[in-house]
């Protein structure tokens, strides 16, 4: 009995020293954010921005932490931009959806706007009708990105023509991944930060090449990316801009340190992929990638495991692609996608007759 | 209850309207019509003009009326009606006198580049707002615009204040062995005449360029070389003045990473002042202070690129065949003195 309860005492105490407090360093205020271009849910409710006009990322307390019996379900939501547009006072043709997560415990669905006059807006939908998110007075953390670099020289309107624009960002395992464009240089950098956010911030930050074919070796840009666990081993997966797939673990990411990616596929012509998630189904799981020029596609995870090498062969097909085989699922032109549930999506869809739909779809297609 | 209509003409300040009794006041601030105020404590809401939705913003209410500020600005030429709980009470239309954004400049400046030509920046008078600008801008080719040759990058490629956005050719098409290189080829082949066309882009204060631009240019063979900071040519100033020190390139850089790349050092630590691109050869650094006597250190971030995206380290495409060493120097470095 007593060693029960030895047993049981040490269990409580371990919890207890394991819980982490993600909100510890967080302030009230005003965030300041001059931007949204990237979007994704951390623990307990917290929502990191991604703001390339302050080069940081946010942590935001939405106190979106209870769960809501069906929210969202079966939603569908035809002019999506044109009602978002009405709601605004201006018309679609003015804005634009930069990002769209779900709330992994309300389901709610955020998704950021960008008007021509540059102001950054937050809205959600809950149980199918739009909210404005006001980021006026939360609770926050922030990391700056560009605290590594330094200073450079400006023109003659005192113009710094250094801009990071961050093209992703994901949360995972303590940890919040970003990539961006540069305005200035052919490439992209990939960086980690520790979270809980603090004044000794851990961020480690890389360059990948890729080798075309085993030969031309280029620095090139990340479009976008997720983190998920193959084998036991958690790897980033990331699409260039210029199609390649690569991966690599995420114990590459060390200060300093150039990577080169691991191509894994090749999944067309002149197509850049937009957006990408992965889904369980039936005790397998594959990533969905939405592409600006081609299907919805879906990749079994374990053919990227499987797939142990790296392409050395062009792709001789007109169109063609190589690698690990993929499904085109019967979706074309979507532009933003995110996990609903392990095996139900929500996407934003440009229809063939140009109107914009958000809709949830499921296991069918897994 | 009748429907008031007014028209304003908006200028740069405070702009308060009156008909009868009723005075409404558009608050601006940078160009941009941030909120209205009415007199009136029944108003409820504020629609674009025919809408049935209320514009969702924010109702301040005070013992001088209502102040609306909607999550956007309120935009130049459209209108808006005010609404009570029951009605409409009138509409109002803002008009400008607003800035028209023009194109000032592209960068290269010159109309001969290389076949392997990566990107190129436009330079604008206004800060602009178009969010999806890669959709405005084409190559053509006599008559026939050049399909997927430029790249459509979300998000745009902005500069601080949005006056400069970075354009990149489609690099799945420069870049050898690659699927679009192979199947298409490259967009651009030597001795070819290419149009850049660029429609009109909507400014951060809503209004349009007022027309399309067009910039010929015309293709050189591919520049396949690394830049090289031996080859570059300085004019120094006279020593306690201010007189900008001029650097010539010979080659023609990039722009973007060329003007902020350049640094210069006296006694190894940061001699401030500001760089610009004189023309595509030619850089100008203005010191902030007076030059001193001395030697200075021109320092050039190795991350500078030509038109063809090689850097001082590497070459856009590095032939792994070739047991070529890649540099991973930060910077170059040319010593010059001001006597």
């Amino acid at each position: 009995m007593k060693r029960i309860l030895f047993v049981i005492l040490m269990l409580a105490t371990f919890s207890l020293v394991a819980k982490e407090d993600w909100k510890a360093h967080f302030k009230k205020g005003d965030p300041m954010v001059k931007s949204i271009n990237a979007l994704s849910f951390g623990p307990e409710g917290i929502l990191f921005i991604g703001d390339s006009e302050n080069a940081k990322v946010f942590a935001i307390d939405t106190q979106d932490t209870e769960a809501i019996e069906g929210n969202n379900a079966d939603i569908s939501l035809e002019q999506f931009d044109v009602k978002v547009a009405e709601l605004l006072g201006t018309t679609a043709d003015q804005i634009s959806i930069e990002d769209l997560v779900v709330n992994p415990i309300s389901k709610n669905i955020y998704f950021a706007v960008q008007h021509t006059s540059n102001t950054p807006i937050l809205m959600k939908i809950e149980n199918g009708v739009f909210q404005f998110v006001s980021l006026k007075e939360v609770m926050f953390s922030e990391a700056l990105l560009e605290a590594s670099i330094e200073a450079e020289a400006t023109d003659r309107r005192g113009r710094s023509m250094r801009k990071w624009a961050i093209s992703d960002l994901n949360y995972s395992n303590g940890k919040v991944m970003v990539t961006g464009l540069s305005n200035k240089e052919f490439g992209s950098t990939f960086r980690s930060i520790s979270f809980p956010f603090d004044e000794k911030q851990e961020m480690s930050s890389l360059e990948i090449y890729h080798a075309a074919h085993g030969q031309f070796e280029t620095n090139s840009p990340v479009k976008a990316f997720t983190a998920t666990t193959i084998a036991g081993i958690e790897y980033v997966i990331a699409a260039y801009t210029c199609t390649p797939l690569v991966i690599f673990p995420s114990s590459d990411l060390k200060p300093n340190e150039h990577v080169k990616g691991r191509t894994v596929a090749e999944l067309g012509n002149w197509n850049t992929p937009l957006d990408m998630v992965v889904l369980q189904n039936e005790g397998s799981s594959y990533l969905l990638m939405a592409n600006s020029n081609r299907a919805l596609m879906k990749i079994a995870l374990d053919n990227v495991k499987n797939f142990s090498g790296s392409l050395t062969e062009p792709v001789t097909q007109r169109g063609g692609t190589a690698g690990v085989e993929f499904i085109a699922l019967p979706f074309v032109n979507v532009l933003q996608l995110d996990k609903v549930s392990d095996d139900t999506f929500v996407m934003l869809q440009r229809k063939s007759d140009g109107q914009m739909q958000l809709f949830t779809s499921g296991s069918r297609w897994l | 209850m009748a429907v008031r209509v007014f028209f304003i003409i908006l200028i740069y300040s405070l702009s308060a309207q009156e008909l009868g009794a009723q005075i409404f006041t558009l608050n601006t601030k940078d160009e941009q019509v941030k909120s209205i105020t009415i007199p009136d404590s029944t108003v409820q809401s504020v629609r674009r003009k025919g809408s049935v939705v209320e514009i969702i913003g924010e109702i301040e209410r005070n013992q001088k009326g209502v102040t609306f500020l909607p999550i956007v600005p309120f935009s130049p030429d459209e209108s808006y009606e005010v609404w009570n709980s029951k009605s409409k009470l009138f509409e109002f239309t803002v008009k400008s006198n607003l800035s028209v954004p023009r194109l000032i400049n592209v960068y290269p400046l010159s109309n001969e580049v290389p076949a392997n030509f990566l990107k190129f920046y436009l330079e604008f008078s206004n800060s602009m707002g178009e969010v999806n600008p890669y959709e405005k801008i084409s190559l053509y080719k006599g008559n026939q615009k050049l399909e997927h040759a430029i790249l459509r990058l979300d998000p745009p490629l902005w500069n601080e204040d949005r006056t400069v956005l970075t354009v990149w050719l489609e690099p799945g098409r420069i870049k050898t062995d690659l699927g679009p290189n192979r199947m298409i080829g490259s967009i651009l082949k030597p001795a070819d005449s290419i149009e850049i066309l660029i429609e009109p882009l909507r400014g951060m204060n809503a209004l349009k360029m007022d027309s399309t631009y067009r910039k010929r240019i015309v293709i050189l063979p591919r520049d396949e070389i690394k830049p090289s900071i031996q080859n570059w040519k300085l004019e120094t100033p006279v020593v306690s003045s201010t007189e900008q020190l001029m650097i010539n390139t010979l080659e023609v850089m990039d722009y973007g990473s060329t003007v902020s790349g350049i640094k210069i050092l006296y006694g190894g630590k940061d001699f401030s002042g500001s760089t610009d691109f004189v023309n595509d050869t030619t850089v100008s650094f203005k010191p902030d202070a007076k030059w001193k006597s001395g030697s200075y250190i021109l320092r050039v971030n190795t991350k500078v690129e030509d038109l063809a995206g090689n850097n001082f380290n590497r070459l856009f495409e590095e032939d792994l065949h070739g047991n070529n060493t890649i540099p991973e120097d930060d910077a170059v470095e040319l010593e010059f003195r001001i006597e």
